[in-house]
């Protein structure tokens, strides 16, 4: 859990009572995070993103990157109300035109992420959005996509972190071969450099 | 099975944000497959104005309709689905391909060019009574909306319209062939089986009959001139 050394602002609450979870989802010991109760009160779906908004408004960012296919429902309410662009990270083949592609490596195989050349210029301000963070796998991926062409990554903001967060990502840094993502999350651990912002909106 | 769909030109001639809206939308050529011009909007997400134009056009229309849903088909509908939503207070509903939501769902099956694909939606996300509102990107044939529709009316929700940012051509078309085939004798159906545009149909069915109209005009054409007025007979005055 990442605690901003703040008190817990009060919307937070109502936006983790309205998170169910899943037992057993997609497959027996997961307990699967389900977002779609939140998205069904119009008011705990609002302060989620007004959270985020208040946070990024006033940072100079002109990128919001999404992730397929969660991110696509908070990155662009958030983009819009910040005045960036919406980009989104899909899986492979979904994107027409010409792409980049980032391979990631999940528990059993590997995964790709694409992005659209063009999308995003070097030196713009980007933000990264998904539902939820666990291994950090496919965030490092979408870091990497935006820092590939030289956009510099301000912060990743998912509404969900899990709590073994940590030890999780210490073990993904060894299934991964050697390759920036490795230097990402490690920054991540020592340097504090990418920060996750979580609402602490996760259920036990 | 007539839908109210609300295609972005439809009773908004020349609103100015229009221009913009269409001009950031690029066409990819044959994408996914040969023969298909594919409308990609994410370079209108690139455009903050436009793509916030967008929104407000569709916010404006429904604000004030008493919507209490947005149901967004995956995946681009995820895009421009919430952002109407959280602008009219209503919730946000994904309908998604099969086995990404957990819990129960309900499902519904629709035909494709080649095969079948299927919607699903949360059981309980939607109460009986509701009104709601069905978004995605694009209508090409229909077919995904139908059953997005089908889905919310199996709960019990009254469908208010359609909203999508493209109205491809090809569905205009397809509700003309529509009207068209129906119309047609059973012999003449079957001058048109497999022809998928109005237009291949109607040049089809002139092709076959024209010849026989001119064959059956110059059959006619003599026997009028050798017709003759018989002698009135029995007249009553």
């Amino acid at each position: 859990m990442s605690d901003n050394g703040k008190c817990e602002d009060p919307r937070v609450h109502d936006i983790k009572t309205k998170i169910r979870v899943v037992p057993n989802f997609p497959k027996p010991g997961i307990m699967f995070q389900d977002i779609t109760t939140l998205l069904l009160d119009p008011k705990a779906f609002k302060d989620t993103v007004d959270l985020f908004v208040e946070r990024y408004k006033g940072k100079n960012i002109s990128v919001v990157a999404g992730v397929e296919a969660r991110g696509f429902i908070f990155g662009p309410p958030i983009a819009l109300a910040i005045g960036a662009k919406f980009v989104p990270l899909r899986k492979p083949r979904k994107l027409p035109g010409e792409v980049i592609r980032e391979e990631y490596v999940l528990e059993y195989g590997t995964d790709c992420l694409e992005m659209h050349i063009g999308a995003v210029e070097a030196g713009e301000r980007a933000l990264v959005v998904d539902d939820l963070i666990a291994t950090g796998g496919t965030l490092c991926a979408a870091m990497n996509l935006l820092e590939h062409v030289g956009a510099e990554v301000v912060e990743c903001a998912c509404v969900i972190e899990l709590p073994d967060l940590k030890s999780t990502a210490i073990r993904t840094i060894k299934l991964f071969s050697a390759g920036s993502a490795i230097g990402h999350l490690s920054l991540a651990q020592s340097k504090e450099c990418v920060k996750f912002l979580l609402a602490r909106s996760y259920v036990e | 099975m007539q839908r109210e769909m609300f295609a972005c030109e439809n009773g908004l001639q020349g609103d100015p944000r229009l221009k913009a809206i269409s001009e950031a939308i690029r066409v990819i050529p044959h994408f996914p497959k040969q023969g298909i011009m594919f409308q990609d909007i994410t370079t209108l997400l690139l455009d903050h104005k436009a793509f916030k134009d967008t929104i407000d056009i569709f916010v404006d229309r429904y604000k004030h309709m008493n919507i209490s849903v947005v149901a967004g088909v995956e995946a681009r509908g995820f895009i421009f689905g919430p952002p109407i939503a959280l602008a009219i207070g209503a919730k946000f509903v994904p309908l998604r391909k099969p086995r990404k939501l957990p819990g129960q769902v309900i499902s519904e099956n629709y035909v494709l060019e080649y095969g079948t694909d299927c919607l699903e939606m949360h059981v309980g996300a939607v109460q009986p009574g509701e009104r709601a509102l069905v978004i995605d990107d694009l209508v090409a044939t229909g077919g995904t909306l139908s059953a997005a529709i089908k889905l919310l009316e199996r709960a019990r929700a009254e469908v208010v319209e359609c909203a999508c940012v493209i109205g491809v051509p090809e569905i205009k078309d397809q509700i003309l062939l529509g009207w068209l085939l129906s119309s047609l004798s059973r012999i003449a159906l079957t001058q048109v089986v497999g022809l998928s545009t109005s237009r291949a149909v109607w040049d089809a069915l002139q092709k076959h009959y024209a010849s026989k109209s001119r064959a059956r005009i110059m059959q006619l054409r003599p026997q009028t001139v050798m017709l003759q007025q018989h002698p009135v007979a029995n007249v009553a005055t």
